[in-house]
């Protein structure tokens, strides 16, 4: 056999390999990627679909949900005013306090740092009963004000760490440059920082987002008033019963319709999110 | 510019951790007066045997599902660790179940394991380890492996990412050099990927950990504790007798028992996390 052919085999032959063992990585990929979209799918089929009457398609239960208890717009929209405002109080406060960890020098500095942090040993399920307490002194037990406060405060060590280490990562010629041209430090916040720690907010708010839209201990705890309710409680009285006969395609329906403002804001903040808890967890 | 973050930190933790502890000093009912109990809470929960069995379910689903958590983030890690073309959308897939919401993803598998109805049943079914006619739900071991399959469909994402930041991070040649060498996969998995990646080894795991050990809206939701209470969190039996019983001054005690645990669970994990 020439030299020739045998190289020209040996390179079919890897090439034929590289093939088998590219077409076992995607075959591999997308059987997961099946597994973890068939309970969704499944579950959006079924919704829409009437077992009474072999399958046909339905949209009986959704239908069912806007009349469940006080209707499902009226939960969703106690679950949306708690999410945003929850977003919009931990961004403000987080990035504040980021910046000023990272960026200005204090007395103290480390020592304010180091107790932001504490939370983190203590979990929230831990002090939900002082909390309680207190909230029950404030007078905010059962309203949605004294959730998003308590929410907003379990958020602070994560998004103030990950805040902090957004505005470590400029590089320090930025400011210079910035104070060359009179910037005063607030100006100085918004016009050369933010727009640089984009992926931190981001993370941030993804976060306190789906924290305020789907938590269920705190809202359990805190909110007895089916006036107040938010999503995860309507949810818990549909499985028990208490709008009426149990039907579980209206539960299955109401899991599905409580799931998509997380999945919508997680595929616009997709890019930026991963890189973000990529980076807070890297540098912790 | 630190003031309002230390405001709600010292409104939301600072003063909670000093009332937790005066309040797991006391008989503190919801309505009424408390009264001062010395230490005599510690002293009930140190001998109810119901917390006991607690506490024992929550360490046994613990040692159980963060091992199956951890290597089934890892192998995820290893598929969507690539930089070839369309592995972003694997990605964001296995990602997704972490953003859909606990409580949510919960309902949702309440119907999906519903005898005779629920897709899951029915793939049970077809293994032949349920009949489709009685709930699963009556078997503690069936009930436990649900609800860890749940847990792991619902965050593995979260650790999937994190290892594969990290082994990202990895330079190519090395493998190369490996591959020459003549090791075969899994021998550059252990002797090359997993010694390089130990700090987010270590982090994976504190956070899996401490997630498992506070558990409680798969099971607050799924089996509401069943069968026969058999599968009763810590974090439920605190929310039980703290606020169905209104005894909130044990369930003090309870929560102060519990965060002793996860501190000194954390304090070890962090010492390897540092040592690196």
């Amino acid at each position: 056999m020439s030299t020739y052919t045998q190289v020209r085999n040996r390179l079919s032959d890897s090439r034929t390999r590289r093939l088998i063992t590219e077409f076992g990585y995607y075959g591999v990929a997308v059987l997961v990627a099946g597994a973890f979209l068939a309970p969704l799918l499944w579950s959006v089929v079924r919704s829409f679909s009437d077992p009474l009457h072999g399958w046909a398609p339905t949209s009986r239960y959704y239908d069912e949900l806007w009349t469940a208890g006080r209707g499902l717009g009226h939960y969703a929209a106690n679950s949306l005013i708690v999410a945003v405002s929850t977003t919009v109080l931990t961004l403000l406060l987080s990035t504040l306090a980021g910046y000023a960890l990272a960026r200005t020098k204090f007395p103290g500095q480390n020592i304010v740092f180091a107790a932001m942090l504490l939370p983190f040993m203590v979990p929230y399920q831990g002090i939900m009963v002082p909390i309680y307490t207190i909230m029950a002194k404030l007078g905010l037990v059962n309203s949605l004000v004294g959730l998003v406060l308590i929410y907003t405060s379990f958020m602070m060590p994560f998004s103030i760490f990950l805040m902090r280490n957004s505005f470590l990562a400029i590089p320090g010629e930025m400011e210079e440059a910035a104070i060359m041209d009179g910037a005063s430090m607030f100006q100085m916040l918004t016009r050369v920082f933010l727009p640089l720690v984009v992926p931190g907010l981001a993370t941030v708010a993804l976060y306190a987002f789906m924290y305020g839209w789907s938590d269920l201990l705190a809202a359990l705890i805190m909110l007895n008033n089916d006036r107040n309710f938010t999503l995860p409680l309507a949810l818990g009285g549909l499985q028990q019963g208490d709008y009426g006969a149990i039907d579980l395609g209206v539960l299955e329906a109401g899991a599905i319709v409580s799931m998509i403002p997380c999945i919508v804001l997680f595929l616009i903040l997709q890019r930026y999110y991963i890189r973000g808890i990529a980076a807070g967890a890297i540098k912790l | 510019m630190m003031t309002p973050s230390v405001l709600i930190s010292l409104v939301f933790f600072g003063i909670p951790m000093l009332l937790l502890v005066w309040m797991s000093l006391n008989n503190w009912p919801l309505l009424g007066n408390t009264s001062f109990i010395g230490l005599a809470n510690y002293a009930e929960a140190m001998t109810d045997e119901k917390f006991h069995s607690v506490v024992r379910f929550t360490l046994l689903f613990t040692v159980i599902a963060t091992p199956v958590q951890i290597l089934s983030g890892y192998l995820l890690a290893m598929i969507v660790r690539r930089r070839a073309r369309g592995v972003g959308v694997f990605r964001a897939i296995y990602f997704l179940p972490v953003v859909v919401g606990g409580a949510a993803a919960s309902y949702m598998f309440v119907v999906l394991i519903k005898p005779g109805q629920g897709l899951i049943d029915q793939v049970l079914q077809v293994v032949g380890l349920t009949d489709g006619k009685t709930s699963l739900l009556g078997n503690f071991w069936l009930s436990v492996w649900v609800v860890i399959g749940i847990t792991i469909w619902k965050g593995v994402g979260t650790t999937m990412v994190i290892l594969m930041a990290a082994m990202q991070s990895v330079p190519e040649e090395v493998y190369e050099a490996a591959k020459v060498d003549g090791a075969g996969w899994l021998q550059r998995e252990t002797r090359i990927t997993l010694p390089l990646i130990t700090q987010s080894m270590a982090l994976v795991l504190l956070l899996t950990i401490t997630g498992n050990m506070l558990a409680f809206d798969q099971f607050f939701i799924i089996t509401g504790g069943g069968p026969a209470r058999s599968t009763v969190t810590a974090v439920f039996w605190l929310y039980t007798e703290a606020f169905v019983r209104y005894r909130m001054g044990y369930g003090a005690a309870l929560a102060i028992l519990i965060v002793i645990v996860l501190a000194i669970a954390s304090a070890i994990q962090l010492r390897v996390l540092r040592e690196k």
